[in-house]
């Protein structure tokens, strides 16, 4: 019996309907990550024509104190303008790794208590805004693998009262090497786009952002095990070197704050070496100095966006760019970072 | 000016060390895991500086600083309480001052001011015994318990609380506070507590972030003390900063910092971290600030501080200024320091590649480093207006040094001899003239070793420990350079290390120092024992029989075993390697009463393989028991300790690399082992050829089997894998003797008892 024409052309309408997805529901965020949240005029601006509905506020640092032998909050934030009704935040803690070296496993109930109630303690002053998730933020370890995801468990308990879900940001590394690294017990991952590139070694173009470098590790992206957000780099910083080492990272230099040509003397494209010692934004840099300033550009971060959007499996994801500060955004026209979200909105 | 000439020779032989650095060095390939702490030499003692200083800790621990310090806290409770003692005349016990001032309840101290009242007012619970409390009540004390009172209610208000949670502020209360405190400032009469009372004030305003508050009180208070100094004023000092800060204005907050820290050991570490220049005008305007040459310096030296500095620059500076100043020493130990790090005995340090990938040093700018600072060095050292001009001639010599000319640096120590200031500097001297004199070594000769001994016979070679592993680096360099394999070893290694893989080049070198009959005193300490009077060449002998042991070279091996004499041959193990073991057990030693020592083991091996051709009847046996003997020896038998001195259970996963010897981070030459077993193999296989008795022809067949099989385990490419319970599929060119024991001997009692014992066999005979 054969099938009639109309019902073949019906049923092949229909299939084909049914693999045609929809586009990815993306949501456009921002982190910020100063220690004083009062937006000016022009980040309002941005969150205004992006239709920003999230923010990421890192509301503290845990650190370890050598001296004390103790874990310490640093850089807590202090919200000075109110964020508007109904934007949704996402608070985020930064850990550092060297806090879960030293830290003692028997400690990490204390720390999982410190850090809670330092959070809620926070949010108690943020009533108006929509809270559905907490970041956690850390560059863990092999060694300290196991203490972090332990904290995080532990977390999860303290903060139950507040009905949210975890999620903790996930490093190129983790993605590439997950069976070593394993992955955090939370709900969701961020995907960390950024910071790629060994920053300590004096050859390095740009450990900021270098897709040749990016690409390599997004291979096992799709079999990551948590659905991913994404983070992107808007920053730029440059790299302090002395005697070949680096020393320090000087956030958001600018190649005008080194245009002087009696104190700086360009080498190349991003290479400038110091001839004349002098004070910089703080540092007291001596002469013989070198700085590499890394930025981003708009064409990698499109290529970045290129790249990365046929690897993310999940369809539903915040697109978060690092982070939001006028002095970070002036590089980036509001259309290139309309580009930008458009492409990762694209199947 | 000839100085200054001699710099650009001095940068030649700089560049020419760090070129050294190029050529490749052999890295121990043991595996991890590794510990990749900085390797070097350092020879400067701090104490050529006044540590006493109240900065030195800041400079000469530079890298440390903030771990090394005790808390704050406890420096400044220490400092306040010596103050508040030498204000009561040294009366009262420093842990009575501590319990009233720190511990006490505010209801303690009312009770006191009530007992002041009374005539015959008696002081009781903590404060019946206190000498404070009593002084402060016998001589009515008012205007110091009324301020301790205050003090009381304002602790609650000025707690810095924890960095998890805020300290809650009442700014009304707190308002209040100083409102009651300006009052009681203004009655007080001594200047000493308007002082304190000056400071309670300015800190609560401080404290609650009212900055122009702060600066008034500060501006309003301050003129009306007419004090003695006082730890006090620094204290108030750095609220004034701070408010300082609050407002923007950051040079006048840094200029107090600067003031505070040169000041106030107790306020150092804060005045440190605090002290913040963010532009070169912010610098030049906080320069202007200074009113002396001191204040000046002290602003070069807190910007030198950072351990990264290139503190050249801010030496020369403060040379300019105040060339007596204190930091300027300090700074110069710390900058030789990072230089001793870089570039001392670079040619020899053995760690030099692990130094600069894990370290970068030396620093890339090192000889240019250096060259600044000799510079300067010279310049300072021939002008002689430096606070110590003998600590600044030493530098000179050694920088020299540093740099790799150990004649210019001989020459400028030498003559110091006998006319340094101090003894710690006279023995700096001699320190750094030993340093030269080895660093400076070229050749090897009686004359060196004899030198090297009596150096380390004195004491400074024991109270500065690193001159131990300077010289045995700097001895291994010249020896291998020499050819001298040997010593080179023992500088480098115990020798117990070459037992993992004797080296017969070694041994024998060294044999032959054993056997000289005029030895230097550094070739004694290589080779006497700790009674002083025997050599180690019983134990060198050993080892090159063992090494031929293990290479299966049997009539080399006891060759080396008679040269011992025959009252030490029992010294190095008694063993019984004759018994037959079907089942490999490596830790199934059974100690016998009648063990024997190797050289007897290898004479009777060789008296069984004479006979064994003598006698055609018996050959068999004697053949088995030699092929007993020899498998017993190898890595699979139970004497592997006869042909071995260490035995490792990782090798088992590596043998199928085809090799013997394998890294292990103990052994300098990696550690050899005994897994050959084509030796014993051809002696089971004459055992069963010549076998009339189908008993012993199955077991040597069987034992053939087992040597047949571990050539396979150790042929490189071998499929066998040590994990998992699989029982390996061995190629049928390795089952020749399993195939003979299944196809000629299924018959013997001695099959049915292996087919139960060995599983590997009873798989392979229940093949098809």
């Amino acid at each position: 019996m054969a099938i009639k024409p109309f019902y073949l052309l019906f049923f092949l309408f229909f299939f084909f309907q049914s693999c045609k997805q929809e586009p990815a529901k993306i949501t456009p965020a921002f982190y910020h990550w100063q220690t004083k949240l009062d937006l000016s005029s022009t980040e309002i601006a941005y969150l205004k024509d992006l239709n920003v509905q999230k923010i990421y506020p890192k509301f503290f640092d845990v650190d370890w104190d050598f001296n004390a032998q103790e874990a310490i909050a640093k850089a807590t934030l202090i919200v000075a303008s109110g964020l508007s009704d109904g934007v949704e935040i996402v608070p985020t803690v930064f850990i550092t790794n060297r806090t879960l070296v030293n830290l003692p496993k028997e400690k990490l109930p204390d720390l999982a208590e410190k850090i809670a109630q330092k959070l809620l303690g926070q949010l108690e002053g943020l009533s108006n805004v929509v809270l559905k998730e907490i970041q956690f933020d850390c560059d863990w370890s092999k060694s300290t693998q196991q203490k972090y995801f332990t904290l995080l468990k532990l977390l999860r308990k303290e903060l139950q009262s507040i009905e949210i879900r975890l999620s903790a940001t996930i490093r190129l590394h983790q993605i590439k090497y997950v069976a070593e690294t394993g992955v955090p017990p939370v709900e969701r991952g961020m995907l960390m786009y950024y910071n790629m590139g060994k920053v300590q070694e004096i050859t390095t173009g740009n450990s900021i952002l270098d897709n040749q470098i990016g690409q390599q590790y997004l291979a096992k992206l799709k079999q990551y095990p948590l659905p991913l957000d994404l983070a992107l780099p808007l920053f730029k910083w440059g790299v302090l070197f002395r005697d070949n080492k680096m020393i320090k990272l000087l956030n958001q230099l600018e190649e005008a704050a080194i245009a002087d040509q009696e104190r700086f003397r360009k080498i190349d494209k991003n290479h400038w070496q110091v001839i004349k010692s002098t004070y910089l934004d703080g540092v007291y840099l001596y002469k013989n100095d070198e700085i590499r300033i890394e930025k981003v550009v708009f064409n990698e971060l499109s290529a970045a966006a290129g790249l990365l959007q046929p690897q993310l499996k999940t369809a539903d994801r915040s697109i978060v760019f690092y982070h939001l500060d006028s002095m970070v955004l002036k590089d980036f026209e509001l259309e290139e970072l309309n580009q930008v979200l458009l492409k990762l909105r694209k199947e | 000016m000839k100085k200054y000439k001699n710099i650009t020779l001095l940068g030649l032989s700089i560049f020419c060390f760090l070129a050294t650095l190029l050529v490749p060095v052999k890295i121990s390939k043991g595996c991890g895991p590794y510990d990749n702490f900085f390797y070097g030499y350092s020879f400067l003692n701090p104490k050529i500086v006044d540590l006493d200083a109240p900065k030195a800790r800041y400079f000469a621990g530079f890298e440390k600083v903030f771990k090394q310090v005790r808390p704050t806290e406890d420096i400044q409770q220490k400092d306040n309480l010596t103050e508040w003692q030498e204000r009561f005349c040294d009366g009262p016990r420093l842990l009575d001052l501590q319990y009233v001032i720190y511990k006490s309840s505010l209801t303690e101290m009312r009770r006191l001011k009530t007992l002041m009242k009374q005539k015959n007012g008696q002081l009781s619970g903590q404060f019946a015994n206190n000498t404070f409390a009593r002084h402060l009540l016998q001589n009515k004390c008012e205007e110091a318990v009324d301020y301790l009172i205050f003090a009381k209610r304002c602790e609650p208000h000025v707690l810095i609380g924890s960095s998890w949670k805020a300290p809650y502020r009442d700014a009304v209360a707190v308002q209040f506070l100083i409102k009651d405190g300006r009052k009681a400032f203004k009655k007080t009469k001594s200047h000493y507590f308007r002082l304190r009372y000056a400071y309670q004030i300015i800190r609560l305003a401080h404290y609650k972030n009212d900055y122009e508050q702060t600066l008034a009180l500060y501006d309003d208070l301050m003129p009306k003390i007419d004090n003695d100094p006082s730890i006090i004023e620094d204290w108030i000092l750095g609220h004034k900063a701070g408010a300082l800060i609050g407002l923007g204005r950051n040079v006048e907050a840094s200029y107090l910092y600067s003031k505070i820290f040169h000041n106030t050991p107790s306020k150092r570490v804060s005045a440190y971290r605090s002290f913040s220049i963010k532009t070169d005008e912010e610098w030049l305007a906080c320069l202007k600030l200074c009113q002396s040459d001191t204040e000046r310096a002290t602003l070069y030296a807190l910007r030198a501080n950072d351990p990264l500095s290139h503190g050249v620059e801010e030496m020369r500076a403060i040379y300019e200024i105040d060339p007596k100043n204190e930091h300027l020493e300090l700074l110069l130990v710390r900058e030789i320091q990072k230089l001793e790090k870089d570039l001392l005995g670079i040619d020899f340090n053995k760690k030099k590649r692990s130094n600069r990938r894990f370290h970068q040093i030396p620093r890339k700018g090192a000889g240019k480093n250096l060259l600044d600072l000799l510079q300067l060095v010279l310049k300072i050292s021939d002008e002689n207006k430096a606070q110590t001009p003998d600590l600044w001639h030493i530098a000179e010599g050694y920088l020299e040094l540093l740099g790799g000319d150990y004649y210019a640096a001989r020459k400028t120590l030498t003559p110091l001899r006998g006319s340094m200031a101090t003894e710690v500097l006279e023995e700096q001297l001699e320190v750094l003239i030993m340093v030269a004199n080895i660093d400076g070594l070229e050749e090897v000769n009686t004359e060196m070793e004899d030198l090297i001994v009596d150096y380390e016979e004195t004491e400074l070679f024991t109270k500065y420990p690193d001159f131990d592993k300077f010289v045995r680096d700097k001895l291994t360099k010249l020896y291998k350079e020499e050819g001298y394999h040997g010593k080179a070893f023992l500088e480098e290694f115990k020798i117990n290390q070459l037992k993992y893989f004797p080296q017969l080049e070694i041994i024998d070198e060294l044999i032959a120092i054993c056997q000289k009959e005029s030895r230097s005193k550094l070739e004694n300490e290589m080779v006497l024992k700790k009674d002083g009077l025997t050599t180690i060449e019983s134990d060198l002998w050993d080892m090159k029989g063992t090494y031929f042991l293990g290479q299966m070279q049997l009539e080399s091996a006891l060759e080396a075993f008679r040269k011992m004499p025959r009252k030490d041959r029992d010294d190095f193990g008694l063993f019984n390697p004759f018994r037959a073991e079907f089942v490999d057990c490596v830790n199934c030693r059974i100690i016998d009463t009648v063990g024997l020592n190797k050289t007897v083991i290898l004479e009777q091996i060789l008296e069984l393989e004479y006979k064994a051709k003598a006698d055609m009847e018996k050959g068999a046996a004697y053949y088995y028991q030699i092929g007993n003997a020899l498998y017993n020896m190898t890595y699979f038998g139970y004497e592997w300790e006869v042909a071995d001195y260490f035995r490792s259970g990782t090798s088992w996963g590596r043998l199928k690399s085809g090799e013997a010897v394998f890294a292990n981070r103990q052994a300098p030459y990696g550690n050899h082992e005994t897994i050959n077993c084509s030796l014993p193999l051809y002696y089971y296989d004459k055992a069963f050829r010549l076998a009339k008795n189908n008993e012993l022809g199955a077991k040597a067949a069987f034992m053939a089997a087992k040597c047949q099989q571990n050539l396979f385990y150790t042929e490189k490419g071998s499929e066998y894998s040590i994990y998992g319970n699989d029982i390996p599929n061995v190629p049928d060119e390795y089952r020749q003797y399993f195939k003979i024991l299944k196809d000629y001997y299924s018959n013997t009692t001695f099959y049915e008892e292996v087919v139960e014992e060995c599983l590997y066999f009873e798989k392979y005979a229940a093949r098809l």
